[in-house]
């Protein structure tokens, strides 16, 4: 019944203070509510705004996603946890001994797929459009009240079957 | 403007109410399966003299490997006769299914007499493994989710 097994997707693994072997393990959940409590309000807001206005929220939002894939310093919404939520005690660190990477590939995910509905909203596909943005908050949504990440799921089944690239599948850095 | 918050307010009720539905129904999924698992042990109850967990994992799953299994490693140097069990959810998914995994680590946990305490479906520390193994109380005042220490059998 149940062969889609995720490791540690169902995000239920208590909080580590317990020294590890493996620092670079490490996840501070505030950082990623952080980020999609602001997906969730920038596509809400811009639909509200309607389409003319709103895609250029959607826009914005696949942008930062995306960029902060590439960098974090480009990852606005993480930017503004570190920068702002966190120093001004508004939110504390809330780290967990976990793998970094099916969040960025989930963040990735959810940056590719605010770039189409930006992209459908341009193109006056507006249906599609806000279907795919509805998608992302949806998503976004799911992650922050139940903690289940369906980027982080996809990252995994598709690590199972070995499509992967070396550089970014959970067996990286270890000796082939 | 207000019709596109309507709208809006309803997608986000929909969301939210699809969201506690799935929660019930995999609470319930839950329970069921405990139910019939422990009726199982209970139909075979002299079957284990030795109290055991039954730990899933996957070659991927790093709190397994950073963190589940040194707090199993740790436990099991203060219950030397503890019999831990280990599967590949992924290699054995008809195992898998009896448990009803979803998620990697996933430890059940059976006292001595064979009983079925609980399934534990997350990092699982290493004292409240204790606890439940042994039946007793697990006293801790703040910290509860460390592992090591707590194991410490002066506290």
């Amino acid at each position: 019944m149940l062969t889609l097994l995720t490791a540690s997707v169902v995000n239920r693994a208590r909080v580590a203070q317990q020294p590890s072997p493996q620092p670079a393990y490490r996840v501070d959940r505030s950082v990623l509510r952080t980020q999609q409590a602001c997906i969730c309000a920038s596509v809400l807001l811009g639909f509200v705004l309607g389409t003319e206005l709103g895609r250029w929220f959607v826009l914005a939002t696949g942008f930062v996603l995306s960029l902060g894939v590439l960098h974090p310093a480009l990852a606005l919404y993480k930017q503004l946890y570190w920068r702002a939520l966190r120093p001004a005690g508004l939110l504390k660190p809330d780290v967990h001994v976990e793998d970094p990477m099916p969040h960025l590939f989930a963040q990735g995910m959810g940056g590719a797929v605010s770039l189409l509905a930006a992209l459908a909203l341009f193109l006056d596909a507006t249906v599609l459009g806000w279907a795919l943005a509805w998608l992302v908050f949806a998503l976004a949504l799911v992650n922050l009240l139940v903690q289940f990440c369906t980027g982080c799921f996809i990252y995994y089944q598709l690590d199972r079957v070995g499509l992967l690239p070396r550089a970014i599948a959970s067996t990286r850095g270890r000796a082939a | 403007m207000l019709e596109r918050a309507l709208i809006a307010l309803a997608i986000v009720a929909a969301l939210l109410a699809a969201l506690w539905l799935g929660r019930r129904l995999l609470a319930a999924a839950d329970a069921r399966t405990l139910r019939r698992l422990r009726a199982i042990t209970r139909a075979s109850a002299d079957a284990s003299a030795a109290a055991r967990l039954v730990y899933f994992t996957t070659t991927t799953c790093v709190v397994c490997r950073v963190q589940q299994e040194p707090a199993l490693a740790a436990l099991r140097a203060h219950m030397p006769q503890l019999r831990i069990e280990q599967h590949d959810a992924v290699a054995e998914p008809a195992l898998a299914a009896e448990y009803a995994v979803r998620s990697v680590p996933t430890i059940a946990v059976y006292r001595r007499d064979g009983a079925l305490v609980t399934i534990h479906r997350g990092f699982v520390p290493a004292a409240v493994l204790r606890s439940e193994l042994e039946g007793t109380p697990l006293r801790i005042e703040g910290g509860a989710e460390l592992a090591g220490e707590l194991l410490d059998p002066s506290r």
